[in-house]
């Protein structure tokens, strides 16, 4: 830690030495210049020749323009910015250093043509034309921005156009921008038919950022095993200004974009979340959930038994009573170990089963726990003090001999 | 205080601004969805059956008032559909904002973005904020609030009830120079009223000095230490820990040169900023402009996590390195050619895993006759030791698209194909999946409407004989008509879906219907 302090240390002040330029190649030195130039902190460079900017992100209501000039061995002598397309001028000052700080408080709505010029003591003067910007204050509600920007990062993501979703997020993005590029990417590959809606819960706006918290819905299709998931919850963004237009800054659990690289895509968790992490694993396969296959080609003889525990399978002689396992499957029943509660679980894929699901209302401890293995069907089981959810994935309905596959979630 | 003044406050501040009107702004959405779901794979469906509505309304203006500016929000959200929202009717905004002079007053809803491992999420509570421009006077802001998600917990509302997350903190912020500024912050969060047995609540806070220096012309270093110190009483854990950010960013035509370092220990925790604790990573990005018409990109991200005094698990790294090039008018004689090309390599290592995968992306924009066209392919391999994933992927994308003006009309005819195919050499499998979507924008700008028609399909093909194959035909239409409903610019609106979902096991077929109108309503 301490090296990597130091080489930095070093970097900067080696970079900070005079004329040290050093990620520049083929640039004039001569001529007047405009060294640097932002509009509300961002800079004009990476601005459009059009700005927008929304009241209620301004600081103080107001537009501060910070820059440089610079005119080589020689010093600057005069700084003037144009509002109004160079209809009328007004003087800045300017440090000795060309350094120089302009603040005007605009009006919602109207249009201003923003120009720069700098003058030298030779009376050279800068390119002014390259300096000019539109600048507009929209009446429009923040809100409205966000939700343009979030329909577009949904059908982005929706139609899977990496290129597109990641367009709108900030270079500043909390979790990293390169990890949520390429989990985006992973998502798109692992992913098919995506379908997500949202609507808005909360709008917050200040100091250039803005936060959103949405409800949503999603259905997707995992290629590697065919299946689809079906879930929803309440998460929350936030978004930062760049240029007038909000990027993402910041994401929450439950994700609903990067879902391949949660751990360093994801800055917290949303609080109160109910709703499951939807998380795709190294596999491309989404991780709610282990796959058990129950198969039995003689039934008569023995069957098979499962331990939530360890994720074993046991083999027990005999039927409809289960000693070793936890519980055991057969193309009509769910058969449970004494001790082992049960309940169904209605209206929800296991992938939208939550810990809340299972720890609120009744249990019962009858075995049979179920007499219906159609595909779909959820149950939760309490073993203890664990909880676990299990879903039927497919049952061939064959006697004597079956194959039936569920998948376990445990919480 | 109580949370419920938090409401309160700012609705009687908020009416009393709103006698003294001076600019009020309204916008209004009233939707009437209709969805039918069908077959005997129906519960895999995201839609809600039956008539359901959606309501949004947000009310906005400001103003001036004894010499007090001042801006407000209030929203509301009303539906029966629980996809929606959980609730029927919510309150999804209430804000006010007071300035005088240097004075800013916040109540409500208010995000005060003090630094990324502070404070970087909103609060419902009150902030000040003192901000003189133009001078060295530090800027000052404090605040009170509570870190509820929605409004309605801050009444406790049984359904969306969490728990209660107080929040005070202070930040100061002084330029001591045109090119040195510095900020202090500190936030104390405390959490109670446990919702679950098993919620965690915290007690803690976080100190943060943040800094922002433009050495010279072109070159900023940025950066954050950070110190936190907090109780979590579920599992009784009691941890002190830091996090660190330094940036140097270096941009002057034609290159803007960027390297990030960040340390985050395990032991940090942010109740409200934004950290991904148990990291260290070093970024480097390199963009330089070689011409007019060629820009390279370049860029290393290394991290790692598992710091010293971490968990006794393995340690994980992983080297990010990426190389781009986007060429306009590659051919000299196609004035509207694009081409970019990337390749990004993925190296991670550790904790009994070690993988490997490369991401390679072409794609080429062009216009033909009249016709734009924009085709992407990519190839990705992923290597995951050991046997964990070992697949080879390609995709490619084309579309087509045009404008042409008939008449009144204006249409804009489109046309989209692609492929993605899978060759997973562990299991032996290959896997294929083809779209085809066809769509039809038709606009009448003189009646100010606009509509899109899309139908297509996907289908995957699994080569495993266990694993279902499936198909998705999809036909889609939006109608959009701008007009005037009480001297109101509006939004007439009408959508309507239709999803065929079709599998190798029948007994997952189902079909989705979808109809919505509304209108948007806004001044």
């Amino acid at each position: 830690m301490k090296n990597t302090v130091n080489i930095l240390i070093t970097l900067a002040l080696l970079a900070g030495t005079a004329n040290a330029k050093w990620w520049i190649f083929g640039k004039s030195a001569d001529d007047v210049e405009i060294k640097y130039l932002t509009i509300n902190s961002v800079s004009a460079d990476e601005s459009g020749k059009k700005i927008t900017l929304f009241k209620e992100t301004l600081q103080d209501g107001t537009v501060k323009i910070k820059g440089k000039a610079k005119a080589g061995k020689n010093q600057i002598g005069s700084v003037r910015i144009s509002l109004d397309d160079k209809a009328t001028w007004q003087e800045v000052k300017a440090a000795e250093n060309g350094a120089f700080e302009f603040f005007f408080t605009p009006e919602q709505g109207k249009k201003y043509v923003f120009l720069l010029e700098a003058t030298d003591t030779t009376g050279k003067v800068n390119k002014v034309d390259e300096t000019r910007k539109e600048i507009e204050v929209s009446a429009e509600n923040i809100r409205g921005k966000i939700t343009e920007v979030l329909d577009a990062m949904f059908e982005a993501y929706n139609k899977e156009d990496a290129v597109r979703f990641i367009s709108y997020v900030s270079e500043n993005f909390a979790g990293d921008k390169a990890f949520l590029e390429l989990a985006a990417k992973k998502d798109f590959n692992a992913l098919n038919n995506i379908n997500m809606r949202y609507t808005i819960s909360n709008i917050a706006s200040g100091s250039g950022k803005i936060f959103a918290s949405i409800t949503f819905n999603r259905m997707v299709f995992v290629n590697k095993t065919g299946r689809s998931s079906t879930d929803g919850g309440t998460t929350e963004f936030v978004f930062e200004m760049d240029g007038g237009k909000p990027l993402l800054y910041s994401m929450k659990q439950p994700l609903v974009f990067g879902l391949s690289d949660a751990d360093n895509v994801a800055t917290g968790e949303v609080i109160g979340n109910t709703a499951s992490n939807l998380e795709l694993d190294e596999t491309g396969d989404l991780n709610y959930g282990t796959s058990v296959t129950f198969s039995n080609p003689d039934r008569s003889s023995y069957t098979r038994t499962y331990i939530f525990l360890d994720g074993s399978l046991e083999s027990e002689n005999g039927f409809a009573t289960v000693l070793i396992g936890d519980i055991g499957v057969d193309i009509m029943h769910i058969w449970i170990k004494s001790g082992v509660e049960s309940k169904v679980i209605s209206g929800k894929s296991l992938s939208q089963v939550t810990l809340a699901d299972l720890t609120s209302g009744t249990w019962n401890s009858t075995n049979p726990a179920a007499t219906d293995v159609s595909v779909g069907k959820v149950y939760g089981f309490k073993v203890g003090s664990s909880y676990y959810a299990i879903e039927i994935e497919s049952n061939n309905m064959g006697d004597p001999s079956f194959i039936i596959k569920i998948r376990v979630k445990s919480f | 205080m109580n949370p419920k003044i938090l409401l309160t406050v700012p609705l009687l501040l908020l009416c009393s601004a709103a006698s003294a009107e001076n600019d009020f702004h309204m916008n209004n959405e009233f939707s009437l969805n209709y969805n039918k779901v069908s077959g005997p794979g129906k519960s895999a469906s995201s839609l809600t059956e039956n008539l359901n509505y959606l309501e949004v309304l947000n009310l906005n203006g400001g103003g001036r008032k004894s010499g007090w500016d001042y801006n407000y929000n209030l929203g509301l959200k009303a539906t029966d559909d629980e996809r929606n929202d959980i609730k029927t009717v919510l309150l999804t905004n209430l804000n006010g904002v007071f300035r005088k002079n240097a004075n800013t007053v916040s109540l409500g809803d208010i995000f005060e973005s003090f630094s990324q491992y502070t404070l970087a999420t909103s609060l419902k509570g009150a902030s000040y904020k003192y901000a003189k421009n133009g001078g060295r006077a530090p800027e000052i802001t404090a605040l009170f609030g509570y870190a509820y998600p929605r409004w309605d917990s801050v009444w406790k509302e049984p359904l969306t009830r969490t728990v209660a997350r107080r929040a005070y903190g202070a930040r100061a912020k002084e330029n001591f120079s045109d090119s040195l500024s510095a900020g202090l912050s500190y936030i104390n969060v405390k959490d109670t009223g446990r919702v679950n047995a098993a919620d965690a609540l915290y007690d803690s806070y976080n100190l943060a000095l943040d800094l922002n220096y433009n050495p010279f012309p072109g070159l900023t270093v940025a950066g954050e230490h950070s110190l936190s110190d907090y109780d979590e009483n579920a599992a009784g854990v009691s941890a002190k820990g830091s996090a660190t950010r330094i940036e140097l960013v270096g941009d002057a035509d034609p290159s803007r040169v960027s390297l990030e370092y960040e340390e985050v220990q395990p032991d940090f925790f942010s109740a409200l900023g934004a950290a991904v604790s148990d990291r260290r990573k070093v970024k480097t990005k390199w963009r330089y402009k070689y011409s007019r018409h060629t820009t390279f990109n370049s860029g290393l991200l290394w991290y790692r996590n598992n710091l010293p005094g971490s968990s006794a698990a393995d340690t994980t790294q992983s080297w990010r390195p990426e190389l781009g090039m986007a060429v306009k008018k590659i051919f000299s004689a196609r004035p509207y050619s694009f081409a970019d090309f990337s390749y990004k390599f993925d190296r991670k290592f550790g904790s009994g895993s070690s993988q490997a995968d490369h991401y390679l992306n072409v794609n080429y924009r062009d216009r033909f006759a009249g016709l734009d066209s924009d085709s992407n392919l990519g190839y990705t391999l992923y290597k995951t030791e050991a046997d964990v994933r070992d697949a080879s992927e390609i995709n490619f994308n084309t579309s087509l698209n045009s404008r042409q003006e008939k008449g009144n009309w204006v249409l804009k005819p489109q046309l989209n194909l692609g492929t993605w195919y899978s060759d997973d050499e562990l299991t032996g499998y290959t896997d294929k999946i083809y779209e085809y979507s066809l769509g039809l924008g038709a606009e009448l700008p003189g009646k100010n409407i606009t509509s899109d028609l899309r139908l297509g399909q996907n289908v995957l093909k699994k080569e495993d004989a266990a694993s279902d194959d499936s198909s998705r035909f999809f036909a889609s239409l939006g109608a959009y008509w701008r007009t005037k409903i009480m001297k109101y610019d509006s939004t007439v609106f009408l959508r309507a879906g239709y999803n065929g979902f079709d599998f190798s096991t029948s007994s997952r077929n189902f079909r989705e219907k979808t109809v919505t109108l509304g209108v948007n309503t806004q001044f």
